[in-house]
Order: C-alpha cells, then sequence, then structure tokens
C-alpha cells in the first residue's frame, strides 16, 4: 500500500509515511482492527447474504439456489402453522416467565436485604447458581423433574396420593414444564438484579419511612417498588429478549419434532429444524428476518427505557 | 416483612437484643428453608447420578439406595467416550476464549485510552453491533461458514470470535478507563512503545477485568449448542454439548437417560467452578453493568 502512494505523489507518500513513522498513530486502528475485520467477514457479509437469500430458496444441501420472490415471506406470515405456535409461545413464556418470577423475586430480595438475616451471601448463591447452569443441563434436569417413571414431579404427585402424570404426552404441559424450568434457573438471578437495585436506593429515604412510622410491608409496597421500576423494566426486557432467542431448553427438552402435537415450537427452534432438517435454508433465513424485526422492536424498547441512563454513563466517563 | 406481628412496634427505638436474635433466627431460618426446597430437587438428580444400576431409587430423596460410580464409570467407557468431547470442548472453548480476552483487551484499551481521529465513531458502531440482534442470522453465518471451508474445523467456532465481541469490548473499555493516564504517559517518557506500554502496563493493570470478560466468555463458549453443533458434523471432533444433547435423543441402551444426565451434571461442572471462583466479579460486574 505505501509502495502505491509512493509512485502517486509525494506529498502524500509524506502523509501516510508520516502517519507509519509515528506509532501511536496507527497503533489504536490495530488493536480495534480485530472486532470490525471479523465483524465484516462473519457479521455483516452474511446480513449481507441474507437479505437474498430470504428471496431465494436452496436446492436441498447442493448449495445451488433458485428465486422465489416474496414466497418464503407469504409461506411464513399466512401459511404456516409453526409461525404461529412460535409466536403464540414466545408471549406465553415471555409473559408467563415475568408473571411468575419476578413477584417472587422481589419477594425473595427483601427477604435476603433483610437487616436481621444472617448468612446472606450463602442464601443468595443458593438462589442464583441455576442461572449459571447450561441450558443443555437445563433441559436434562426437566426432562429428568417431569420424566413420567421416575421423575421428581410425579414422585411428589404419587407421595400425595395423585395419578402419574404423562408430562411428555399433552401439548397443554409444554409451557407450564418450561416455565417451571425458567422460574428455577432465572428467578434468582433476577432477585440479584433486584437486591442490586435496592442498594442503590439512599439511607435516608428508608429513615424517613421509619420515622414516619411506615410498616415493612409499606415500606416494601409504595417505597422500595416504585424505586425499583427502572430494574423491573431491564430485567423484563431482557427476557422478552431471551426468550425470543429461546433454543437449548425446548430443543433438550421437546426434542426435534416440536414436543406433543407440534406445540413446543419456538422460533429459534422452528429456525433451526427448517434449516437443518429440512434443508429449507432460503425460508429459514426469511423466518430469520421476522424474528430479527421482533428483536430489533424490543431492542428500541429497551433503549427508550435505558435513555436517561446511557445518558448518564456518558456524562460519569 | 416474615414477621409482621414483631415489627409493628417502632422500629427506630432500639429493639431489645431477645426479640432482635428472635427476628434473626426467624428470618434466618425462613430463607434456609426456602433455598433448601429450591435446590432440593437438584440435589435429588445429584444423588441419583451416584445410584447403583439396579437399585430402586426414590426420586424425593437426594442419598442413592446403594452408592456407585457406575454411571460416572461408563460415561467414559467406549460406549459413550465423554472424555473424547471434554477434551474437544477444553481445546475449543481455551483457545476461543484466550484470542477474544485479549481482542478485547486490546480494543477496550484503544477504546478507553488512546486518543485518534474516529475513535467516538468506531465506539458507536460497537454499541450498534452490540444492540442488533444477529443471533437470528444463524443460517446465513452458517452458509458463509460452509464457503468458507469452516465447516466442520474448530476454526468455524474460534474465528467468529477472535474480534471479541461488541459486549466484551464494551465492558473491557469500562474496566480500562480506570488505569491512570499519567502512569501511561509516563512510560511513554520512558520510551516505551505502544505494545511494550499494552504488555507492561495495561494488561498487569486490567486483570480484573480481562478476568470477568474471560469468565463469560469460556462460559459462553462451553455452554454453547446450537452453533457448534451446526459447524462440527464429524462426530469424533463433536463439543461436548452438542454430544449431551444428542445422546438424550438417541438413547443407545436402557440405562442411557441416566448417562446423559451424569454427563450434562458433569457439563455443569465448568460453569459452577467459573462462578464460584469468580463469584463477586460476577455478581458486582453483572449488576454494575445494568446500575450503569
Amino acid at each position: 500500500m505505501a509502495s502505491m502512494a509512493v509512485s502517486r505523489s509525494p506529498k502524500k507518500r509524506s502523509a501516510i509515511q508520516r502517519f507509519f513513522s509515528d506509532q501511536t498513530k496507527w497503533t489504536p486502528y490495530l488493536f480495534v482492527a480485530p472486532f470490525f475485520i471479523t465483524f465484516a467477514i462473519f457479521t455483516l457479509y452474511p446480513m449481507l447474504r441474507a437479505v437474498v437469500m430470504g428471496f431465494q430458496e436452496s436446492l436441498g444441501y447442493t448449495g445451488k439456489w433458485e428465486w422465489v420472490g416474496l414466497a418464503n415471506f407469504v409461506e411464513a406470515l399466512t401459511n404456516d402453522p409453526r409461525m404461529g405456535t412460535s409466536l403464540k409461545n414466545f408471549v406465553y413464556f415471555t409473559v408467563g416467565s415475568l408473571a411468575t418470577q419476578l413477584p417472587c423475586a422481589f419477594l425473595i430480595a427483601l427477604l435476603l436485604t433483610s437487616r436481621s438475616l444472617k448468612a446472606k451471601s450463602l442464601w443468595r448463591t443458593l438462589f442464583f447458581i441455576p442461572s449459571v447452569l447450561p441450558g443443555v443441563t437445563m433441559g436434562i434436569i426437566g426432562g429428568w423433574f417431569f420424566s413420567k417413571t421416575h421423575g421428581f414431579a410425579n414422585a411428589l404427585i404419587v407421595a400425595f396420593g395423585g395419578p402419574r402424570v404423562d408430562w411428555a404426552g399433552f401439548a397443554e404441559y409444554i409451557i407450564p414444564r418450561l416455565l417451571l424450568i425458567a422460574f428455577w434457573q432465572w428467578m434468582g438471578n433476577h432477585a440479584v438484579f433486584l437486591i442490586a437495585g435496592m442498594s442503590g436506593i439512599g439511607d435516608e429515604i428508608i429513615e424517613a419511612s421509619i420515622v414516619d412510622g411506615a410498616t415493612p410491608w409499606q415500606r416494601a409496597r409504595y417505597i422500595v417498588l416504585p424505586l425499583l421500576k427502572p430494574v423491573f423494566a431491564y430485567i423484563s426486557i431482557t427476557a422478552a429478549a431471551g426468550s425470543l432467542m429461546n433454543f437449548e431448553v425446548p430443543y433438550v427438552l421437546l426434542g426435534t419434532d416440536g414436543g406433543a402435537r407440534g406445540k413446543g415450537w419456538f422460533f429459534m427452534t422452528h429456525i433451526q429444524q427448517m434449516a437443518f432438517g429440512q434443508f429449507r435454508m432460503g425460508y429459514a433465513t426469511a423466518i430469520g428476518w421476522l424474528v430479527f424485526f421482533i428483536a430489533v422492536v424490543i431492542t428500541i424498547l429497551q433503549l427508550r427505557v435505558y435513555e436517561f441512563r446511557l445518558g448518564k454513563q456518558e456524562e460519569a466517563s | 416483612m416474615a414477621t409482621p406481628a414483631l415489627s409493628i412496634q417502632n422500629p427506630l427505638s432500639r429493639p431489645k437484643i431477645g426479640l432482635f436474635r428472635l427476628r434473626a433466627i426467624v428470618t434466618t431460618v425462613i430463607a434456609a428453608i426456602l433455598a433448601l426446597v429450591f435446590v432440593w430437587p437438584f440435589l435429588c438428580l445429584v444423588g441419583a447420578t451416584f445410584n447403583q444400576i439396579d437399585a430402586v431409587l426414590n426420586p424425593l430423596i437426594p442419598i442413592p439406595a446403594k452408592f456407585s460410580l457406575q454411571f460416572y464409570q461408563l460415561m467414559f467407557n467406549e460406549k459413550y467416550h465423554f472424555q473424547d468431547y471434554i477434551l474437544n470442548s477444553v481445546v475449543v472453548s481455551v483457545s476461543a476464549t484466550a484470542l477474544s480476552a485479549l481482542a478485547c483487551a486490546l480494543s477496550g484499551y484503544a477504546l478507553a485510552k488512546l486518543r485518534f481521529p474516529g475513535r467516538d465513531l468506531l465506539f458507536s458502531l460497537i454499541i450498534g453491533v452490540m444492540l442488533l440482534p444477529t443471533a437470528t442470522m444463524l443460517v446465513p453465518q452458517f452458509v458463509v461458514m460452509r464457503e468458507l471451508k469452516l465447516v466442520n474445523n474448530y476454526w468455524g467456532l474460534i474465528l467468529p470470535g477472535v474480534g471479541g465481541g461488541a459486549f466484551g469490548i464494551f465492558l473491557m473499555r469500562q474496566f480500562m478507563l480506570n488505569i491512570p493516564t499519567e502512569m501511561l504517559e509516563a512510560a511513554r517518557m520512558d520510551g516505551a512503545n505502544e505494545f511494550e506500554l499494552f504488555s507492561r502496563i495495561v494488561l498487569p493493570n486490567a486483570k480484573a477485568g480481562i478476568g470477568v470478560i474471560a469468565t463469560l466468555s469460556l462460559r459462553g463458549n462451553w455452554n454453547a449448542l446450537l452453533w457448534p453443533q451446526l459447524i462440527i458434523t464429524d462426530p469424533a471432533k463433536q463439543l461436548l454439548m452438542p454430544q449431551i444433547a444428542l445422546h438424550n435423543n438417541l438413547m443407545v441402551e436402557v440405562w442411557a437417560i441416566h448417562v446423559v444426565r451424569t454427563a450434562s451434571l458433569v457439563a455443569a461442572m465448568v460453569p459452577l467452578a467459573l462462578y464460584a471462583y469468580s463469584q463477586r466479579h460476577f455478581i458486582s460486574t453483572l449488576a454494575g453493568a445494568i446500575k450503569g
């Protein structure tokens, strides 16, 4: 590159030479280069290719493509029951996760920040630990827990005199099973975030409420809860984004056929199965775009909620 | 909250020692019971993996009916040979983590401490990439990897991460901001070049940050299922997580399910150990990331 510049003009040469002779000038670009190079090759280029691939269909696994126009998108939006199932499951799973996990996380956070509690970090660790487990392990644990013959759930039901339930056999059990697994994995994680948010509430506010004679319950309900709104918002949006990408637990728990009566599809398991089970890469790419736009909407919501926080951070740095 | 009957009186008047101790006992016992209920099923599963194959087990009790290491031995026999997949996973996730942590440190340092034209633009681009839902681009990414002949090749798992990832760079920049600029200036005065500066001053001072990034990256690489499952098609080269998922569907013999469960717990040891190792960093970093 430098030699090309030499032949062109002496003025330019000196500029480039000056640039490369002063190490402090070019090293910063060298330091940030790996990210931008790998991003260009492994993310940006595939995304540009995806623009075309959404309008194509792959001919099996051959690597050849055929132009199909809007057919993929039309099929995904009007003629694919799995898409409807995925959307329904995404909403059901997200709302269900938040409705079950957040109230419990809040109560656990209150309990674990109680001034009289001993060994706080031990209890916090025990509730937090499931969230570091791999998705595959969570799926296997869920499969054991809901096993018909030797699972924990049925053993418990039988111990109380009930009949064994065929958890895997019925579509209506799919989301409840996933919700219970998600509850176990994420509730403690949310509680830890709420505890972090609580530590940001000034002592003077709490003291003032004590002076005013607020009971601990009133304090939790009317002071702590409203002040934690941003943390709740953060958790909710992260959870929505996470459940949009839900793959590992449903894949391991439900297998490759979408669970009982095919009612267990999520967007990512559907994409994976279309692309690598049925080798419909073009169609899977089109679905990928639709999910991409849902994710963008969630991200925009996230930015709205966090605008003021990002602003603060820039000031600080 | 746990003891409403006791808390009616004004909490500012110093509670009598006996009363305070009673409250401490009650709240601690409640926390202990809840935590025990919470981890109980997990303990039962751990207990079940130590059971003897033919011994009848009560799934509600975390103690094996007859203690045995059979399932842990079966995991490593010629039918399953999970040790190969553990080794493959270690090779891939350690190399991917080392390269990506280095890249994060380099770019985080450049963005936090070096002045150069376009820096703010590049940083904004990285933030933008961080917000981009790229996980949905799985299929085109796979197609490109296939064209680059990186399918069935560990480089296909390692290379996409060698740039460090937008979130890692973002976190690293936050850590790097804490390095005193005077220290860097002083080293420059003493004639250190930019590379010496990075390796002798920046790296030693950013150990904690690099530790956090490396922990997160190692956990992510180790836990990954979808991408390695697509990229690696040769069974001998497969990684641990996809192999566990595969055996979960295959069920090569009657007790395969028990071996799969055992393997999935062994696989979980890595993230658990990482968590134990960096517990304080983990929670404070994650909490710090949301508090901003």
